[in-house]
C-alpha cells in the first residue's frame, strides 16, 4: 500500500525493465519510449512470470488493394509476451492482444526527482 | 478462472503427471544403439534422423523454460526432479521427445533399434521409480513382432508403466490386424497402450498448403487421435481385446466428445459395418482414458463442463502437463475448475492414473 520507490529512472533505460517486489507483490516496471509502466508479474492466463518475457512489437496485418496481405509491426517495444505460453499483453494498458477480456493488473507510476515510484492501492 | 489454486484448507493432493517430456541427448541414445546403427547414426545430421515439423514451436523464440535446458538443448536427468518441483507433481511419466514423430519413419530396423536404445538409456540413466520418475516404452509400430518383443523385454521393469504408440503419420491406423502382436503383448504384460499424437504430420499428408504452425498443431493432434480412435473402433479392437487399457494423450477432450456423438449417429444407421459391437461407440470410448493437456479454453469456460460429462472425466481423465512444451498445463487447470467435486479433482490429478498405470514405485 502507498507509494513505493523502485529506484533511479536512469537504471531503467528506454526498452528496459526491472522486476521488483513491492508490498509482497512482484511487479515489472517498464520504460516504453521514456514513459514508465508497472504491471503485476502474474500472467492473466495461468500465473506465469509474464514481466520477465520478451518485449516486442505487435505483429499486424492489412489486406492491400489487389489482395496481397502485408504484415508489419506496430507498437514496437510496447508488448510483453509471457514465457510460459506466449500470451501477449500491451504494457501501457495490460490488455491481452488476442482476447482483451484478459488483462494484467496495472499500477500507477510517477517519476519525481529522478526516482521511479509505484503507487499500490 | 480464479487466480489461485482452490485447494485452500485441504491437504495437497497427490499429483501424477501422465505425460511429461524428456528431451534426450541424442549422443546418449546412440551409445545404446547396436551396430551398424551406432556408427551410422552418430555421423548423421540429427535434423534428418527423424521427420521434422514446420514452424517454430516456441513462437519465434518467446517461450522460455527456467528450470530445464529445453527447448535450446537436450536435458539432463537431474532436470526431471527440478521440472516436477516446478509443477508440483509427485509422479512424472516421461514420454520421449526425440521419438515423437518416429511413427512416420519408414526404416523398420532403425525404428526398432532406436526404440530399444531409447528405453535402455532411460532405464539406465533417467528413471527413478522410487522417486516417482517413470518412462513409457515406445513401441516401434513399423515392426509389430519386434515391438511385442521389446514390450515383453522391459515389462518387468518397475519404471515402465505403459506402452507409448507415436501416431503422427502412423499408417495403417492402429485398428489394423498387423498390430495384433502389440495388443497381445500389452494384455499379457498388463500394460496400458498410450496413443500419443503429434502436430508435425499435417505438412506431410495429402493436404498440403498449411503455412503456420498454429494450423498444423491444432489440427494435427486432433486428426491423429481421431484417426486412431476411429480405426480401433472400426476394427472392433475393444471386443477383440477386452480388458486392454487404452489412453489417448495430448489433445484435450473436445475431439473425443465430438467423435463419440458423431460415431453414435453413424452407428445407429450403419450398425452392420461394426458387427462386433455390443453397445454404442461412445460406450467403448468411455472405457478409454484421456489426458487433459492442452485443455481447451472455450470463450465461456462453463462450456467445459458438458464435455467433461460426455467423456465421464471423473473416471476417465488423467492430469498431464506435457511440460516443458510450449502449451503445457500446470495442475491449476484442473484444480481451478469450479464444477468438479474434490473427489473428482483427486481422481483426475492422481487416483485414476494410479489405477491405470499400476505404478510400482512411488505412487
Amino acid at each position: 500500500m502507498g507509494t513505493h520507490v523502485v529506484g533511479s529512472s536512469a537504471a531503467i533505460p528506454v526498452g528496459g525493465r526491472q522486476i521488483v517486489t513491492l508490498g509482497g507483490r512482484e511487479i515489472g516496471v517498464f520504460n516504453v519510449g521514456g514513459r514508465f509502466y508497472a504491471l503485476l508479474n502474474e500472467c492473466a492466463h495461468l500465473g506465469g512470470p509474464v514481466c520477465s518475457g520478451e518485449v516486442l512489437g505487435k505483429l499486424t496485418a492489412e489486406v492491400l488493394p489487389g489482395g496481397e496481405t502485408r504484415e508489419y509491426f506496430t507498437q514496437d517495444g510496447e508488448i510483453v509476451a509471457c514465457p510460459w505460453h506466449g500470451w501477449e499483453f500491451e504494457i501501457p494498458t495490460g490488455l491481452c492482444l488476442a482476447d482483451p477480456r484478459f488483462r494484467l493488473r496495472t499500477f500507477p507510476v510517477t517519476v519525481e526527482d529522478g526516482l521511479v515510484k509505484v503507487i499500490l492501492p | 478462472m480464479s487466480r489461485k489454486g482452490s485447494n485452500g484448507g485441504t491437504p495437497k493432493p497427490f499429483i501424477v503427471d501422465a505425460d511429461a517430456h524428456y528431451f534426450e541427448p541424442l549422443e546418449e541414445i546412440i551409445r545404446y544403439l547396436p551396430e551398424p546403427w551406432k556408427r551410422r547414426v552418430a555421423k548423421q545430421s540429427p535434423r534428418n534422423l527423424l521427420p521434422n515439423s514446420m514452424g517454430d514451436r516456441e513462437v519465434a523464440g518467446r517461450i522460455r523454460r527456467d528450470n530445464v535446458s529445453y527447448p535450446l538443448n537436450p536435458m539432463s536427468p537431474a532436470e526431471v526432479p527440478a521440472a516436477m518441483k516446478f509443477l508440483g507433481v509427485d509422479v512424472s511419466i516421461l514420454v520421449s521427445q526425440r521419438l515423437i514423430t518416429f511413427g512416420a519413419n519408414p526404416v523398420k530396423d532403425l525404428a526398432v533399434a532406436l526404440a530399444n536404445a531409447y528405453i535402455d538409456y532411460m532405464l539406465d540413466q533417467v528413471v527413478d521409480p522410487d522417486r516417482g520418475i517413470y518412462a513409457l516404452v515406445v513401441a516401434p509400430t513399423q515392426h509389430p513382432r519386434k515391438a511385442a518383443e521389446l514390450i515383453r523385454r522391459v515389462a518387468g521393469e518397475k519404471a515402465v508403466p505403459g506402452i507409448c504408440l507415436m501416431t503422427d503419420r502412423l499408417e495403417p491406423p492402429m485398428g489394423d490386424d498387423i498390430y495384433h502382436p502389440i495388443y497381445e503383448a500389452a494384455l499379457d504384460t498388463d500394460l496400458p497402450i498410450v496413443f500419443h499424437g503429434g502436430g508435425a504430420g499435417l505438412t506431410d499428408l495429402g493436404i498440403r498448403g498449411f503455412q503456420r504452425f498454429i494450423s498444423t498443431h491444432t489440427l494435427g493432434f486432433q486428426f491423429f487421435n481421431v484417426v486412431q480412435a476411429t480405426s480401433l473402433l472400426e476394427q472392433g479392437i475393444p471386443e477383440k481385446y477386452p480388458g486392454l487399457k487404452i489412453v489417448f494423450q495430448e489433445c484435450g477432450l473436445f475431439w473425443a466428445a465430438g467423435l463419440m456423438a458423431r460415431l453414435d449417429a453413424s452407428y445407429r444407421k450403419r450398425r452392420e459395418e461394426m458387427p462386433l459391437f455390443k453397445k454404442l461407440p461412445s460406450d467403448y470410448m468411455r472405457e478409454w482414458y484421456y489426458t487433459n493437456q492442452p485443455l481447451e479454453e472455450p470463450k465461456d469456460p462453463r462450456h467445459l463442463q458438458p464435455v467433461f460429462e460426455m467423456i465421464d472425466a471423473e473416471r476417465t481423465l488423467m492430469y498431464a502437463s506435457d511440460y516443458p512444451h510450449w502449451d503445457f498445463d500446470p495442475p491449476r487447470v484442473i484444480q481451478d475448475l469450479p464444477f468438479l467435486s474434490a473427489e473428482a479433482k483427486q481422481n483426475i490429478l492422481g487416483n485414476t492414473a494410479r489405477k491405470v498405470y499400476k505404478l510400482r514405485g512411488k505412487c
